[in-house]
């Protein structure tokens, strides 16, 4: 099997499932009970926390807050911020739907929800994105690198330069596809809150974090027995924040060494590829990009019988999001990406992590090769 | 609830010699159907051309809309029966009134007298009756209507007992299910080999479905929409089969090998072929498909005549004559319309070649197929050892076997 899919999840790490096992049997205590079992407990999820907010280079002013998902997370500041009818968000069409979705809802609530612009690039236009912002807008959100295209948004510069004009505007972060990956800035204190998941970087499902300012208020999306700082009521999953914790370790510790693999890959790609395919296209420059994603469209072949076919070689990529791929519309992300229309059934994303092998980029450079090759011969419209 | 169904039998004065098979067949389906859906046992009465059949718990609505799908019958009647004593019927007639949700204004009554020796006919029963409605249950204020009356009061005069009704549920009618052989049913995502399917559950063919899936041309969405239209398709028959034809990987193999504007045409050609070799394997007899004439081109007169030629197998194309709308009319009454809605990836269409021939080449088209005769029967063997096999129960649920 080649698993060329890592953004939409990730194979978990060794010491993630180590500490996983060993925890889902050990740990079993609840840790809100106040015996010693659960104060135990409490307090190694608390010097996680801690441990956390230290990788992402902070050192005060944030807290952790344990979620689901990241879906969750998203939704938790854009549904908990208290936003009132007549307010202004501003959201980019290219984002996750874990983003859109909820601030459609908030639009249907009578909130004005405002969109984002990109250049040709599918790069963030930061002169509409000024405007909007010195402005009125209540909230942000950025995604710091896309999970289907891979583009590194400049997002440490357009948040300095927002926050200057505009002290209360919140800024959202989607950092998933970053986190473990690409430098975060968050020792200046501008990004008021901040997703990372636990699948995306080799830890287990079921679990995720936002990393949230201290002094902002959200309203929870679960009520109960006020875990969390009442933001979200549930009993903690010890195991699986453990686990998480061992990944994203182990992620941040191999950081620099995985993106030199993968940028080299990345590059044995954009090289070989186009010689034994030529029609293939990368529609973003590799410097604007994050070296786990590359985007491709084979202008001649649909995407999903390219990708079938791969799959029967046992190589699996993906066409668009995982999360939207059963929906055959013309893709409003690409749309905005800058992608011509006609080529929006005919997007493939390769996405790369720490088991991927020269060998296997060999492997799926031959396999697609020939694959389009073959249906180009038949005619295959 | 109803403890009493009546159901009459569609068809069934054409049969001489053979109604007791026939009338077994049919009893045997609604036993089938009021087991499944009753869970309890339902004991049938043959009366002259009808099923009686009495429940302890009552009929639920689900039995009697699954009865509507066995072929043969001609309606279902939930009844109440009483002695042969027709001062007893008004008295069951206000109760079913006096349950109605919704009064009807006008009414009539018609009867149906199969005990000869009752000394009144069918014409006195049912002016007596009516006579008797308005006199004896003024409080619901009918008045008749011979012509479009909002109520039928159906009685019905046996042996020994009057069964009254006054809901009728219609059935497909026909014949029995498995009494005019097994067919092979081709099905495609589209509106028409699912209406040409029910047809044919019309006139009492057992049904063997064959899909041809071009994974990986196309993907997972098309078999799932076949699996929801046999689903519907299934409820005619009593326990069917679906195969899937793993098919993408001959029809490459077959494009590399032929002028790309015969393709269409060897497609159909190759996919009865398949169809004759599985009728062969299960020792069926005969193929249904959904052609219309020159609906596309590949359904020209002559691309079908050519066709034929070479199909060693009855092909039965029960919508031959049909036009779209009338085909789409009869899908959204077996409700198979809006699966066949559903966008799905086409195959042929993918391969299709930009003018395909309407005039083929007969020679060309015969020779090739006389001399690949070997090598595809070979492939198409391969293919349906491969197949996955599906088995649909009574109520349409699907489980896969293979
Ligand atoms: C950028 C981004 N945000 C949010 C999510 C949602 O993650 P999950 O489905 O695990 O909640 C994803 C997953 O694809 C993602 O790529």
């Amino acid at each position: 099997m080649i698993y060329l899919d890592y953004a939409a999840s990730s194979p978990v790490k060794e010491a993630a499932i180590k500490v996983l096992m060993h925890s889902t049997v050990n740990d079993f205590a609840n840790p809100s009970s106040n015996h010693q079992l659960g104060l135990d407990l409490t307090n190694k999820i608390n010097l996680i926390r801690e441990k956390m907010l230290n990788l992402l280079g902070i050192k005060r002013g944030y807290r952790v807050i344990f979620v689901s998902s990241a879906t969750e997370a998203n939704n938790l500041v854009i549904r908990g911020l208290a936003i009132k009818k007549g307010d202004h968000i501003l959201i980019s069409p290219t984002d996750h739907p874990s983003i859109k979705v909820p601030s459609y809802q908030l639009m249907r609530e009578g909130i004005n929800v405002d969109a984002l612009e990109h250049d040709e690039e599918g790069l963030i236009d930061e002169k509409h994105l000024f405007e909007k912002t010195f402005l009125k807008e209540k909230l942000l959100a950025l995604s710091y690198v896309h999970n289907q295209s891979g583009h590194i948004f400049q997002i440490d510069n357009m948040v300095k330069k927002i926050k200057e004009h505009n002290k209360n505007i919140h800024i959202h972060v989607d950092g998933v596809q970053a986190a473990g990956k690409i430098n975060i800035n968050m020792r200046d204190m501008l990004i008021d809150s901040l997703t990372i998941s636990s699948h995306k970087m080799g830890g287990p499902k079921g679990i995720a974090a936002l990393i949230l300012r201290e002094n902002v208020d959200l309203h929870p999306l679960i009520l109960g027995g006020g875990q969390e700082y009442s933001l979200r009521s549930s009993t903690l999953a010890a195991p699986l924040i453990f686990a998480f914790f061992a990944a994203f370790c182990e992620a941040m510790e191999k950081k620099d060494e995985l993106n030199l693999k993968l940028s080299n890959l990345k590059d044995y790609i954009m090289e070989n590829l186009p010689k034994q395919c030529p029609e293939v296209i990368f529609p973003f420059a590799k410097a604007i990009t994050s070296h786990h994603i590359l985007m491709m469209i084979f202008p001649k072949i649909k995407s999903d019988i390219l990708i079938r076919h791969l799959e029967m070689k046992k190589i699996y990529v993906s066409t668009s999001s995982a999360c939207s791929s059963k929906n055959n519309k013309d893709n409003e992300v690409f749309t905005h990406l800058k992608i011509k229309s006609a080529y929006h059934q005919n997007v493939i994303r390769l996405s790369m992590g720490d088991e991927t092998t020269l060998e296997e980029i060999q492997t799926f450079i031959n396999e697609i090769s020939l694959i389009h090759q073959d249906l180009i011969g038949i005619g295959v419209r | 609830m109803y403890k009493l169904l009546v159901i009459s039998i569609d068809e069934l004065w054409l049969k001489g010699k053979n109604r007791p098979a026939y009338f077994r067949a049919i009893k045997k389906h609604v036993v089938d159907v009021l087991t499944h859906y009753q869970d309890e046992v339902i004991p049938i009465k043959n009366e002259e051309q009808r099923l009686i059949c009495t429940s302890e718990k009552g009929f639920n609505q689900d039995a009697i809309l699954a009865l509507q799908k066995v072929p043969g019958l001609h309606s279902i009647q939930p009844s109440r029966a009483i002695d042969l004593d027709l001062e007893k019927i008004i008295d069951e007639v206000d109760l079913e009134l006096a349950s109605m949700r919704e009064m009807p204004r006008t009414f009539k009554v018609i009867t149906k007298r199969t005990n000869k020796r009752f000394p009144h006919n069918s014409m006195e029963i049912s002016r007596y009756i009516g006579h008797l409605i308005l006199k004896k249950l003024p409080q619901y204020k009918l008045v008749v209507d011979v012509h479009k009356p909002q109520l039928v009061v159906s009685l019905k005069v046996s042996d020994q007992h009057i069964y009254i009704a006054t809901k009728t549920y219609p059935g497909i009618g026909g014949q029995p299910f498995n009494t005019s052989g097994h067919l092979i049913t081709l099905l495609s995502g589209g509106f028409d080999s699912p209406v040409a399917s029910f047809l044919m559950n019309k006139r009492g063919c057992r049904q063997t479905y064959l899909f041809f899936y071009a994974y990986p041309f196309v993907g997972q969405n098309v078999l799932d929409k076949i699996l929801k239209l046999v689903g519907i398709l299934g409820q005619y028959q009593n326990g069917s089969k679906l195969y899937v034809l793993p098919f993408g990987e001959f029809q490459k193999e077959l494009s590399d090998h032929i002028k790309p504007d015969y393709r269409t045409l060897f497609f159909r050609k190759y996919m009865l072929e398949a169809a004759a070799l599985l009728k062969s394997r299960l020792k069926a007899d005969a193929i249904i498909t959904g052609d219309v004439l020159s609906q596309v081109s590949s359904q020209t007169i002559g691309n079908l005549a050519i066709v034929d030629q070479l199909t060693p197998a009855m092909v039965l194309r029960p919508l031959i004559g049909f036009n779209k709308s009338e085909i789409i009319e009869i899908s959204r009454k077996i409700n198979t319309h809006d699966i066949s809605t559903i966008p799905h990836d086409d195959a042929c269409a993918m391969f299709a070649p930009k003018h395909p021939v309407l005039r083929p080449d007969p020679e060309y088209f015969l020779s090739f197929a006389k001399e690949n005769q070997v090598k595809y029967e070979v492939l198409l063997n391969q293919v349906l050892d491969q197949a996955g096999i599906y088995q649909i129960s009574i109520d349409g649920k699907i489980n896969q076997l293979k």
